[in-house]
């Protein structure tokens, strides 16, 4: 049974979380501590809530518990500077919005990632996975991750946003400079991990208030002139507002969507009945992805503050405390699935919290499904031998779940 | 106990349903597994999976529309007059008799 300064140790040391090792110590704290006063070696202290149910409280109430300090834990878990705080759009960026601006600028955009909108773009996705897995047929030998997993949001996204084909890969280089600056592959010598996430942040946002100004000026058949066209009811939203609107779709659609997929193909090679099975099945596709995203849980953790003093699970909090829901845990917790530790494509029903809940739901929901539900068994169709070349590497973050580097065969026989 | 029918469209199948207990229509309809009503968003308004159209409104059912609503209804399939999203639909004394008719997704 690990000590409490090695849990706090672990919990704070983003190294700990790359592979799914880490579980072992959520299984620990579900069992003896589900809501734990967590204490690391530098940055400040938090809550680590590791229940199902304690994670689904904090998202349900985002009054109590506010998104101001950022989504998810920060690295170093040190607050942001006023001067860094503008620039990494707090206030304004929707999942750094509390009620009700919140509202103001989520309902508008739902209408367009609602499922009845997003379904009709199957025969695009579909074209777009073809096309990622000719370029990877051809070749043969190639890495999962770069190759086919992250080529799949940037062409989707990218492409659906209306970013001009040859700032693609800039645009992506950005997003992994924000995202990871806890990996080493990922930082640069003039910035440590705030400033990383922070310019980087900035950088990505410079670039999408461009395309505003200019779907402004001159729209196109994009989701960039949607955002930039988008009113509150009464008032268009501003520059920057619509800038990180835009912001969201960018990181949000590029980042969890290549994990999932990353690690869902690696899971179901490792298990070639249920691959076999969901590729001679694509009925079975909408509970594979399920099982995928929760097996997965490609963003770890949900960072709340409280703004009032509360209680919960026996603990009496401060306003201010900061609140970590481990959704990672509540997606293996026993009292809710059946089997948690068990993968299977089959799993119904499968309330797994991949996607949050309640207010900050993730918008795009209904596109990353999709774009997995096409995906997943179209690699096993085409590639039933698909096997590995060497060990994949995994992301170091204490947020994200993915893979950087997968070599794998594709068809085994071509050679 | 008051009843409300559900009718799928695509099979013309029937469900007569009672609403006791539920908070809205798409909670009846996800209760009882009435096809092509999914309500993925719980009624939060953000998912557009629980589109009916009324075939019949009780005498004294009130059931207002608000203007997300209405922005909803402009990318289900196929909206008419009578569209409605049934998780804004309420259960309340009046309900029974109402009649919906389920499109596909
Ligand atoms: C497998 C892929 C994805 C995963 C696992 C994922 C995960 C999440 C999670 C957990 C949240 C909630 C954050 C919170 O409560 O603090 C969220 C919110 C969000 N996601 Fe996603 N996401 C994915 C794909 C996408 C895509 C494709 C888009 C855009 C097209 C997107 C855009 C957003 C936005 C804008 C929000 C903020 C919503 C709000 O604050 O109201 N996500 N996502
Ligand atoms: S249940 Fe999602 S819009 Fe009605």
């Amino acid at each position: 049974m690990p000590d409490v300064l090695d849990i706090d140790q672990s919990l704070t040391t983003p190294s700990f979380f790359a592979g799914m090792g880490f579980h072992d110590l959520f299984t620990h704290l579900r069992t003896h501590d589900p809501v734990h006063w967590t204490k690391g070696a530098d940055g400040r202290k938090f809550w680590s809530l590791s229940k199902y149910a304690d994670c689904l409280t904090i998202m349900a109430d985002p009054v109590l518990f506010s998104t101001i300090a950022g989504p998810h834990l920060p690295p170093l878990a040190r607050s942001l500077t006023p001067e860094e705080d503008e620039k990494f759009g707090t206030n304004v960026h929707i999942l750094m919005t509390d009620p009700p601006d919140h509202g103001r600028k989520r309902r508008p955009m739902n209408k367009h990632f609602a499922v009845p909108a997003v379904t009709p773009m199957a025969p695009l996705f579909t074209e777009i996975v073809s096309e990622i897995l000719d370029a990877a047929a051809a070749r043969n030998d190639v890495d999962l991750v770069d190759d086919i997993a992250a080529q799949l949001p940037v062409k989707v996204i990218l492409r659906l946003l209306g970013v001009a084909e040859e700032d693609w890969a800039a645009l992506q280089d950005m997003t992994l400079r924000t995202l990871h600056a806890q990996d080493a592959e990922y930082q640069d010598a003039e910035h440590d991990e705030i400033s990383a996430k922070v310019t980087y942040m900035d950088k990505v946002y410079q670039y999408c208030a461009g395309l505003i100004r200019d779907r402004r000026a001159s729209p196109q058949a994009d989701y960039a002139t949607i955002l930039a066209q988008l009113t509150d009811g009464g008032e268009p939203f501003t520059e920057r507002e619509a800038g990180f609107m835009a912001v969201g779709f960018v990181l949000g659609g590029l980042e969890g969507t290549r994990n999932a997929v990353s690690v869902g193909l690696m899971e179901l090679m490792d298990r070639p009945e249920q691959a076999r099975l969901l590729a001679g099945a694509p009925e079975l596709a909408k509970s594979a992805v399920e099982e995928v995203l929760r097996w997965s849980t490609p963003s770890k953790n949900r960072l709340r503050v409280l703004t009032a003093d509360t209680e919960l699970g026996g603990h009496r909090m401060s306003k201010g405390d900061w609140v970590i829901g481990w959704v990672t845990s509540a997606n293996r917790d026993e009292d809710v699935f059946d089997r948690p530790f068990t993968f299977d494509i089959t799993r119904t029903p499968n309330k797994h919290l991949a996607f949050g809940q309640g207010a900050h739901v993730c918008l795009g929901r209904a596109m990353a499904r999709l774009e997995m539900e096409i995906m997943l068994p179209e690699v096993f169709r085409r590639f039933p031998r698909i096997e590995r070349r060497g060990e994949p590497e995994w992301i170091v973050s204490d947020n994200a779940t993915g893979l950087k580097r997968f070599p794998v065969r594709l068809n085994p026989e071509a050679r | 106990m008051p009843e409300v029918t559900f009718t799928v469209e695509e099979t013309g199948t029937e469900f007569v349903l009672d609403a006791t207990g539920h908070a809205t229509l798409m909670h009846v309809a996800v209760e009882n597994d009435v096809p092509n009503i999914e309500g993925e968003c719980g009624g939060d308004m953000s998912c557009g999976t629980c589109h009916v159209y009324v075939e019949r409104m009780p005498v004294g059912y009130l059931a207002p529309q608000s203007s997300d609503e209405i922005d909803m209804l402009e990318v289900v399939n196929e909206p008419t007059d009578a569209s409605r999203l049934a998780c804004q639909l309420p259960v309340n004394e009046s309900v029974g008799g109402l009649r919906l008719r389920v499109p596909k997704l």
